[in-house]
């Protein structure tokens, strides 16, 4: 006899719609959410790799100097005595504009005859520029080139003016020529490209070079090359090789990255946990129709293809739904993640999701593996069912009893392999590997826990609810094999609920309490910062400002550049007049206590923040070899500072930075008022003499405390959604699974109801058994995810970022999941007591 | 007229009117140069309408107030053992715009700001070797990385490379491919032997029939030339002959040129010959040009079109630009009594850079009012 298989799936799936919406549902979701991160992360990695390409593509060595930039002598030097060719100016810099919506620009100006050597197809494209009109790019003042995409973005054409500004100053550039160049989506989409001039006069850097890129070919005359270079280099000034400066940021963002994907694949770990309970409920509750097909001649392996090939095609539909949706949800999820990565990491234009194959053949592979695999012991299951018998559940049951110490075993092995997993710093995959085989662990345990559970409440409920309270905890005992997977479900989304909220309440409660002891000074001036550039410049006229104004009681001064150092790469170098913080400062590690730290500092020692501690392996008393105007030097880490930088910090004292910089010019200042001041009114004596002479931003304590603020719950959006993913997934998990439950019920409520029961106290039953069940869930729940917490906090991010956070246990979460999982629970208990106190008990039986 | 002139007419248009031709494809070569040319000249800068009065040495220095200028040295060189060598060492120099007086600060200004570009080409002919290598420059005229100035000392640079006049008054040209890591490097001292001389109407020298549209040019020419030549890690002692052109102007080239034939001879007793053919599609050239014979001690003489006639005698084909030149000739002046054959010293002196042209020594052979007479020179072929 031949049957037809995918027939009679699809007949099953029709005649359960409900179920099977549920089972696409549940995969849709979870695929989406692995595709939405990866669309995500991949435009990201894409982004980056544009934004740390070099404006010039064959660059192999730079000449830098301090944070001033180099004198463009060294160029004209290296050119007119050395003949040197292979070698260009770069002034690179992010400005704004109010014409370009104030999203950092980057304004590149190039030397258009030397750079072209440097040019390659992977580069910013500036090789392909066939038409490049000199006279008015050169020769204009304030000509700008801007590509195709760029100008169509902006409106922009020919001719029109923009006014950029950097820091304060602002200038009225041309467009001069629209050029297409780029594959609209790279970094040169964001590019104002000028000339080298035109660079120096807008970015007020007359007679300065950021830098200049050679090439030195790896030839016999390399040595030779870089000697005559390095002959000619001042004091201060160096050749160095071109590596990857980005190093440490790109660290920093595949943690960011891996945090996330991590975070979405928990979503689909959900998701199977949904599949594998629907997949095993369609199973059980066709063993009739099974034994029948069996008894008719269908094979052990057919039965088996049959149910796989069912979760195979309704895999697929929600695979596919999962696609669409994910990449719906990608394009959010772009735009959210480029906010935070403006703001952290490096300024990016991409905005753009760029679509993958890759990502989606994966997300494919991902959904098809979830639904077989979660589909192959309920398959397995359904092979066993002899034909001709319609065997009694009992039979299940006992069997589920019998491997229920099995499970449990594998279950804590699991999860002591997890913890194992979590000891050494190995890499952070490692890590996650072990966050998730706790997980699962604790997921194993479940079945056992809710038998204790319900052990243990049964005398409780029946004392005080009577024969339904005891009914309601046996059944749920009874059918353990399918009520704690919907229990352990539950139960994992919830948990990872709890422990990724309270993972972000710690982290925020941390950085709140950091700030509020960092942020001792009562007002706080900056010049206007722009995303992506390492420092600003407070115009002088603000110190004078400050000085003229009699309620000022201190002024505290920063200076903030990048510098670099020969052990770590690029650094942010923060030199302070004193610390801000004062007796508040709390170090991670330090020298003595915070006076004799603070002493350490004053003689030339440094400070460095954790992250940088954690990445490079410092330690109190090592040295830093940092790059000075006048050379190498080598600092002592006096400590290590908490800080939410990504980025390595080293602060110095004002007195050492200017010992061994020729820089002067300040960041910012704090401010303190003299007591019985108001601020609100300072600011605007402040904002009154600076108005229209000066940009700056002028903030109280408080304000650039919510700012900060608003910066990390920004930054935390993409994980709050996926946690209301991982949310939505358990959810419906949990209601498909109850309903069906309780669905399954029927003969058995037929029965009750024959023997007496009403509809009032069949609503009761169920309402009690799945509320029980919820609860269970919640109750396994709050231990597994302040474990899960814990880990996160004290494990994932500090090996991620180097932040070393306080746990703080916010009752708020613990409240947020159990209002979940109840009524999760009880919403699902909703539509099957409705629908079995319809039937009357006739009908319920006659399926005898 | 110079080489330097037709060559600049021809393809500095191509670089500093038209967009940025360094990008350029192969293909673009000077042909379309010609075809670019065509229009008006700029009418922001001065132009060349009437003879001035040469002011030396500051006229040797640079004259922003036109659009375009060139210093044009070429010369045959040989070494003791009679090894022959060729050089040309240009310098370009083209307005992007007029000078203005700038508003902003001092301070405010940048110093690479440039309005003024500069472009050189170097080339040495090893005639023994069969070896003919060119190089390309630019840069722009801002910040001492190129410029020209007549006082207090001529110089005229491109980075490294040079010609700069010493206290003792020669002329040191400098140039190599790559000083920290040289294949080809040439340093020479060039001695002005007779005054400079005026082309055309007392400098003055017209290059098409429009009011303006001429160029300043004077020639030194008979300039005793010593130094070394570096090929390949090897030093040559060198002596021999240069010529050196200096132009300037605000001009566009007439409408159907199509390219230039250009001759600068100098015979062993000192007489000098520069002409040209400017030639039309149809193989005719303009009939109004004016070359300059001047003998030793005698004023020059203005050459009309119609007291030469030029018939070529060979033809190269390159096998980078598949170009087909013209590579022998037999020129006749019967109003002066002078036949020359010219043939190249070596068949391939095409530069490739982002301009293709053929530029080259050549070596002369002929009579000259009925005795025989040789001499050397240079030769540019554009438009092929």
């Amino acid at each position: 006899m031949r049957i037809n298989i995918l027939q009679l799936a699809w007949r099953h799936a029709w005649r359960r719609p409900l179920q099977s919406l549920f089972f696409i549902v549940g995969i849709a979701i979870g695929v989406a959410a692995v595709v939405a991160i990866d669309l995500a992360n991949s435009s990201v990695s894409h982004a980056f790799s544009y934004s740390t390409e070099s404006i010039v593509g064959k660059t192999t060595h730079h000449i830098v100097g301090g944070p001033t930039g180099i004198d463009q002598h060294i160029y004209i030097d290296l050119r007119r005595k050395l003949g040197y060719q292979l070698c260009t100016p770069i002034i690179s810099a992010y400005v704004t504009s109010k014409r370009l919506d104030q999203q950092p620009i980057q304004l590149s100006g190039i030397d258009i005859f030397s750079s072209l050597a440097f040019n390659t197809d992977s580069s910013n494209g500036l090789n392909s520029v066939g038409r490049v009109q000199l006279s008015r790019f050169m020769a204009q003042p304030n000509s700008a080139i801007i590509n195709t995409q760029f100008a169509s973005r902006h409106q922009l054409q020919i001719n029109d003016t923009i006014d950029v500004n950097f820091h304060d100053r602002s200038r009225r550039v041309t467009i001069c020529q629209i050029i297409d160049i780029g594959d609209g989506n790279s970094s040169v989409d964001n590019v104002l490209l000028v000339d080298i001039s035109t660079a120096q006069e807008i970015l007020g850097k007359i007679s300065r070079l950021d830098r200049i890129d050679l090439i030195i070919p790896e030839n016999s005359a390399r040595q030779k090359i870089q000697s005559a270079v390095e002959s000619i280099l001042p004091m201060g000034v160096r050749l160095e090789a071109n590596r990857e400066k980005s190093g440490a940021t790109r660290q920093m963002l595949s943690a960011f990255q891996l945090n996330l994907t991590a975070l979405s694949l928990l979503a689909l770990v959900v998701g199977v946990f949904l599949i594998y309970n629907t997949v095993t409920f369609s199973v059980v509750q066709r063993r009739p129709t099974i034994a029948i097909l069996r008894a008719i001649g269908m094979t052990r392996q057919e039965i088996f293809t049959l149910i796989l090939t069912e979760s195979i095609v309704l895999g697929a539909i929600g695979t596919g739904a999962g696609l669409l949706i994910g990449t719906l949800l990608g394009q959010m999820t772009v735009e959210a993640m480029i906010s935070t990565i403006n703001d952290i990491f490096f300024v990016t234009s991409v905005h753009q999701v760029s679509t993958s194959l890759i990502v989606y053949l994966k997300s494919l592979l991902i959904g098809l593996l979830a639904s077989i695999i979660s589909a192959i012991a309920p398959a397995y299951e359904a092979t066993n069912v002899p034909p001709l018998t319609a065997l009694r559940r009992s039979d299940t049951e006992e069997k589920a009893n019998r491997i229920l110490p099995w499970v449990s075993l594998i279950g804590l092995l699991i999860l002591v392999f997890g913890f194992l997993l979590l000891i050494p710093n190995w890499h952070l995959v490692i890590a996650f590997g072990g966050v998730f085989a706790v997980l699962i662990g604790f997921a194993l345990l479940s079945p056992l826990m809710t038998l204790i559970f319900m052990k243990f409440i049964r005398p409780i409920l029946k004392s005080s609810l009577g024969l339904i309270g005891s009914m309601a905890a046996r059944d749920i005992m009874r059918s353990l094999s399918r009520t704690s997977v919907a229990i352990t479900a539950l139960m994992v989304a919830v948990s990872v609920i709890i422990g990724v909220g309270l993972m972000t309440s710690s982290f925020r409660r941390t950085v709140q309490q950091w700030l509020f002891d960092l942020l001792q000074a009562d007002i706080f001036i900056s010049g206007p910062r722009v995303a992506g550039s390492a420092t600003t410049s407070l115009a002088p006229r603000v110190v004078e400002v400050i000085s003229e104004i009699p309620s000022i009681e201190r002024v505290l001064t920063n200076r903030e550049v990048q510098v670099t150092s020969a052990d770590v790469g690029s650094l942010q170098l923060v030199a302070v007049s004193e610390d801000i913080a004062g007796e508040r400062r709390q170090y991670k590690s330090a020298k003595g206590n915070i006076r004799q730290t603070w002493q350490a500092v004053e003689s030339g020692g440094i400070v460095i923040n954790e992250p940088m501690a954690v990445r490079f392996k410092l330690e109190v008393g090592n040295r830093v070899k940092i790059f000075t105007d006048k050379g190498l030097k080598s600092f002592e880490i006096a400590a290590v500072a908490y800080n939410f930088d990504v980025r390595p910090v080293v602060t110095m004292h004002q007195t050492t930075f200017q010992k061994f910089w020729h820089d002067r010019v300040l960041s910012s200042v704090a401010l303190t008022l003299k007591p019985d001041e108001q601020i609100d009114e300072v600011i605007q004596q402040l904002r009154q003499r600076l108005s229209g002479k000066v940009q700056v931003i002028i903030q109280s304590n408080r304000d650039l405390r919510q700012n900060a603020m608003e910066i990390f719950d920004k930054t935390f959006v993409v994980t709050r959604a996926l946690q209301v993913i991982a949310m939505a997934v358990a959810f419906i998990g949990v209601l498909s699974t109850l309903m069906s439950l309780q669905l399954e019920r029927r003969r058995e409520i037929g029965l009750l109801r024959a023997v007496g029961i009403d509809s009032k106290q069949l609503w009761q039953l169920i309402l009690l058994e799945t509320s029980l069940m919820g609860t269970t869930a919640g109750m396994i729940a709050v231990p597994v995810g302040i474990v899960l917490a814990t880990i996160l906090v004290y494990i994932i991010n500090l090996r991620s970022f180097g932040w070393t956070l306080q746990m703080h246990i916010q009752s708020t979460e613990f409240l947020k999941a159990f209002v979940i999982s109840i009524s999760s629970a009880l919403m699902a208990g909703i539509y099957p007591a409705w629908q079995l106190g319809r039937i009357p008990a006739v009908d319920a039986l006659r399926s005898e | 007229m110079s080489t330097a002139n037709l060559l600049a007419l021809g393809l500095l248009p191509l670089i500093f009117f038209m967009p940025f031709p360094i990008f350029a494809t192969e293909d673009t070569v000077p042909n379309s140069a010609v075809e670019m040319l065509k229009g008006t000249a700029d009418s922001r800068f001065k132009r060349a309408t009437e003879p001035i009065i040469f002011q030396f040495p500051k006229d040797h220095g640079a004259h922003p107030e036109y659009k375009t200028e060139w210093w044009y040295y070429t010369g045959n060189l040989s070494a003791d053992d009679g090894k022959q060598y060729g050089y040309q060492l240009t310098f370009f120099r083209s307005a992007l715009a007029p000078d203005t007086v700038s508003t902003e600060p001092l301070a405010e200004r940048s110093t690479l700001a440039a309005n003024q570009m500069y472009m050189a080409h170097f080339a040495v002919s090893d005639i023994e070797r069969k070896k003919f290598q060119s190089f390309e420059r630019y840069s722009r005229g801002a910040a001492g990385l190129a410029g020209a100035m007549g006082k207090p000392q001529y110089q005229v640079w491109l980075e490294d490379w040079s010609a700069t006049e010493q206290p003792d008054g020669t002329v040191h040209l400098k140039a190599t491919d790559n000083q920290l890591n040289p294949t080809l490097s040439m340093d020479l001292k060039l001695r002005q032997t007779v005054p400079p001389i005026l082309h055309g109407n007392r400098g003055l020298s017209q290059k098409g029939p429009e009011l303006g549209n001429a160029n300043h040019y004077y020639s030194l020419v008979g300039l005793e030339s010593t130094g070394t030549v570096k090929i390949g890690g090897q030093s040559v002692e060198v002596k021999g002959v240069s010529w050196m052109d200096h132009e300037f102007g605000t001009s566009a080239l007439s409408d159907g040129i199509v390219g230039w034939d250009w001759f600068s001879i100098q015979l062993e007793n000192g007489t000098i010959l520069m002409l040209a053919r400017l030639r039309y599609q149809d193989g005719s050239d303009w009939p109004s040009f004016e070359g300059t014979l001047a003998e030793i001690g005698q004023t020059p003489v203005k050459i009309q079109r119609a007291d030469f006639n030029i018939k070529e005698t060979a033809s190269w084909k390159s096998p980078k630009s598949g170009s087909i030149y013209p590579s022998g000739w037999i020129i006749q002046l019967d109003r002066f009594g002078l036949i020359l054959k010219i043939q190249p010293l070596l068949k391939d002196q095409e530069l490739n850079g982002n301009f293709t042209y053929w530029e080259g020594a050549v070596q002369v052979k002929g009579t000259f009012r009925h005795q025989t007479t040789s001499g050397a020179g240079y030769v540019e072929l554009t438009g092929y």
